[in-house]
């Protein structure tokens, strides 16, 4: 039953069919199959009860915040904030890159847009002050990818949904593995640029004065997620009501930048309806597949195969991010964390991992994969901003960051504590 | 002889047109969501009074602009495909693809389009009311639901047609290409950061 399932879908995926219709078929193949009794009764109410989940509404939303404020402008005039506080140390403006990305990745839940929006406003600045041109573009490509880690994170919503995780426990989980891992990346191109400094470029200092009177941009940014995070951490709103309020607050931040218009607001809204539907459209098909696994079986099944296999749960662990690692090479991450949750979650309860705790580990190794060739979203888009060079060179200039992505998953299971003790300090457990 | 695949190219502009005007449509519902939602949980944490539906105004929103932004995102196929062997086979062999994939995606249109239609129906005869303040009559949310839905349906059938209609009729398989197949990574990517450049200009 599991290897028809595996041989269904990878036939499936291999034909090309669209991802969600893939993950449909095969629930439907399964129920046909091996269902005692006609399943697919259930599947209009299935099909409502995901489209109308309350939850499910913040995913428009976050998409939109990050939409708006990425055409509002606010993106470089936090950049060249940051540019004035950080470029003294050895490695310059490339931790204004990582800087901008986090705050940046900290309202926007895409990956991509993140790195699209820092590359074009830092990249032109590479030749202009002689910095190794692949560890700039490499240190561009990597931070965009904390979007995803950092709250509020599309991915995470996903995941919390389909592993029915709690979602606000997920945001809090991901903030300090977050900064833990801006912080590896900004103390990296630190050392290496003090062990290289050709790869450093020239370094720019400004007076206490001038930074200060720069502070003022990074207000908004951080009042926004100031705002949505302390509203979920204190139970104040749920995510769906504080991405609402977000949106809104967004609304008033652009307008106030001068920078809202119908055209704006209309390029957003497509944007975002884009996106939304096709993750809605995955996430109806996944759920729907979910809930044929659990009614045929086929997830107790998959558990009593990996027990027959008497690995420790600390090897099946290991085995499980081998598998992502390889399969993040290849497959577009999205549909990757999607089509392997409804799998992959009960078994990481079942060993007795913490599925919040999971959660974070495996965004790790998507945002892996996004910076990962040959299929690495963030590394194509950084290159084509670029326009100049090759893609090696940005493949390259990206392995440091890689590697220490892996340290980071190695850092989350010596010490869970860095996800779990947010969550917990919320709930007092 | 080629007067159908120029009818279908017609239909098929038409229903971009319809479609993008939905998207707008389905967009906006969404943005006022957030203002009801955010009215509402204001007027409930400051003033005391009772959530009266905005949650449950916003997740029909959810639902109907999903299933109506469908075809559009089929349109600029925006539909993610694990996209690992069209570039390495022959171009027969990606029409073929091509058409596998629009058969799989018409397929789970059509069946999720049914099923939902039978949801429809049982609340309409019913009568069904959802178990909130709102009392909504269930059949609008859902009609709007499952209309969205055989518009995808049909635009999917839509571009089938105009699919084998550039394979029989015209023996055009650029034309395959142009209409479905997959957004290339590249072509993903060059819109990001093209909207991005875009935004850099504009707001200098």
């Amino acid at each position: 039953m599991l290897l028809t399932a595996i041989f269904v879908l990878l036939g499936l995926l291999a034909l090309t069919i669209p991802v969600a219709a893939a993950l449909f078929i095969l629930a439907m193949v399964l129920e046909w199959e091996f269902a005692a009794a006609p399943l697919s009764r259930a599947l209009g109410h299935q099909i409502w009860d995901t489209s109308t989940n309350f939850i499910l509404v913040s995913i428009p939303l976050f998409i939109l915040i990050g939409e708006l404020l990425l055409r509002s402008g606010i993106a470089t005039k936090v950049y060249d904030a940051l540019d004035s506080w950080l470029s003294w140390m050895p490695g310059g403006l490339m931790h204004a890159n990582i800087g901008t990305a986090t705050m940046f990745s900290a309202t926007s839940g895409s990956s991509v847009a993140t790195a699209a929006t820092v590359g074009t406003i830092a990249l032109p600045q590479a030749p202009r002050f002689g910095y190794d041109e692949r560890f700039f573009a490499g240190s561009i490509a990597a931070g965009g990818t904390l979007g995803i880690l950092l709250p509020p994170s599309i991915n995470l919503i996903v995941y919390g949904f389909l592993a029915q995780a709690s979602i606000p426990q997920l945001f809090m989980a991901g903030i300090i593995p977050g900064l833990v891992l801006s912080g590896l990346f900004m103390l990296a191109i630190l050392v290496m640029c003090l062990i290289k400094p050709e790869w450093g470029g020239e370094r720019r200092k400004s007076t206490m004065a001038q930074r200060f009177a720069k502070l003022v941009h990074l207000v908004p940014v951080l009042v926004l997620f100031g705002f949505i995070m302390g509203a979920i951490y204190t139970g104040w709103a749920t995510p769906t009501e504080a991405a609402a309020i977000g949106t809104v607050v967004a609304l008033i931040m652009a307008f106030m930048a001068g920078t809202l218009s119908w055209k704006m607001v209309g390029e957003a809204l497509e944007g975002t309806m884009r996106t939304t539907c096709m993750i809605m459209l995955i996430m109806i098909a996944a759920n729907f597949l979910n809930f044929i696994l659990a009614s045929i079986g086929l997830t107790d099944s998959l558990l009593s195969t990996i027990a027959t296999l008497d690995l420790s749960p600390m090897q099946t662990l290991f085995l499980l991010i081998g598998f992502y690692i390889i399969l993040g090479f290849f497959i577009e991450t999205l549909s990757l964390m999607i089509i392997t949750i409804p799998l992959v979650a009960p078994l990481i309860t079942s060993l007795g991992f913490d599925p919040v705790w999971f959660g974070i580990l495996l965004i790790v190794l998507i945002e892996m994969a996004l910076i990962t060739p040959p299929v690495g979203l963030n590394l194509f888009v950084v290159q084509g901003v670029r326009k100049r060079g090759n893609l090696n060179e940005v493949i390259v200039g990206s392995i440091p960051f890689v590697l220490l992505m892996f340290v980071m998953v190695l850092l989350l299971i010596a010490f869970p504590g860095l996800a779990l003790f947010l969550p917990n300090l919320a709930t007092g457990g | 002889m080629h007067a159908l695949p120029r009818l279908l190219d017609r239909l098929l502009a038409g229903a971009l047109v319809v479609s993008r005007w939905a998207v707008y449509a389905g967009g906006g519902a969404i943005l006022i969501s957030a203002f009801l939602i955010s009215f509402d949980i204001l007027s409930r944490r400051f003033f005391g009074l009772s959530t009266w539906g905005a949650d449950e105004l916003s997740y029909y929103a959810l639902a109907v602009s999903t299933s109506w932004a469908c075809a559009y995102t089929l349109l600029i196929k925006a539909h993610i495909r694990i996209d690992l062997v069209t570039n390495r086979v022959p171009d027969l062999g990606k029409v073929v693809l091509h058409i596998i994939a629009l058969l799989g995606l018409g397929y789970m249109a059509f069946a999720t389009t049914q099923a939902m239609f039978h949801v429809f129906q049982r609340s309409w005869n019913r009568g069904s009311t959802s178990i909130t303040t709102l009392e909504t009559p269930m059949w609008i949310p859902q009609g709007l639901f499952v209309a969205g839905l055989v518009f995808f349906t049909l635009v999917t059938a839509l571009i089938l047609l105009r699919v084998l209609a550039a394979v029989l009729i015209e023996r055009d398989y650029a034309v395959v290409n142009r209409i479905t197949g997959t957004v290339s990574v590249l072509d993903e990517t060059e819109q990001a950061i093209a909207e991005a450049e875009a935004l850099q200009k504009r707001n200098g």
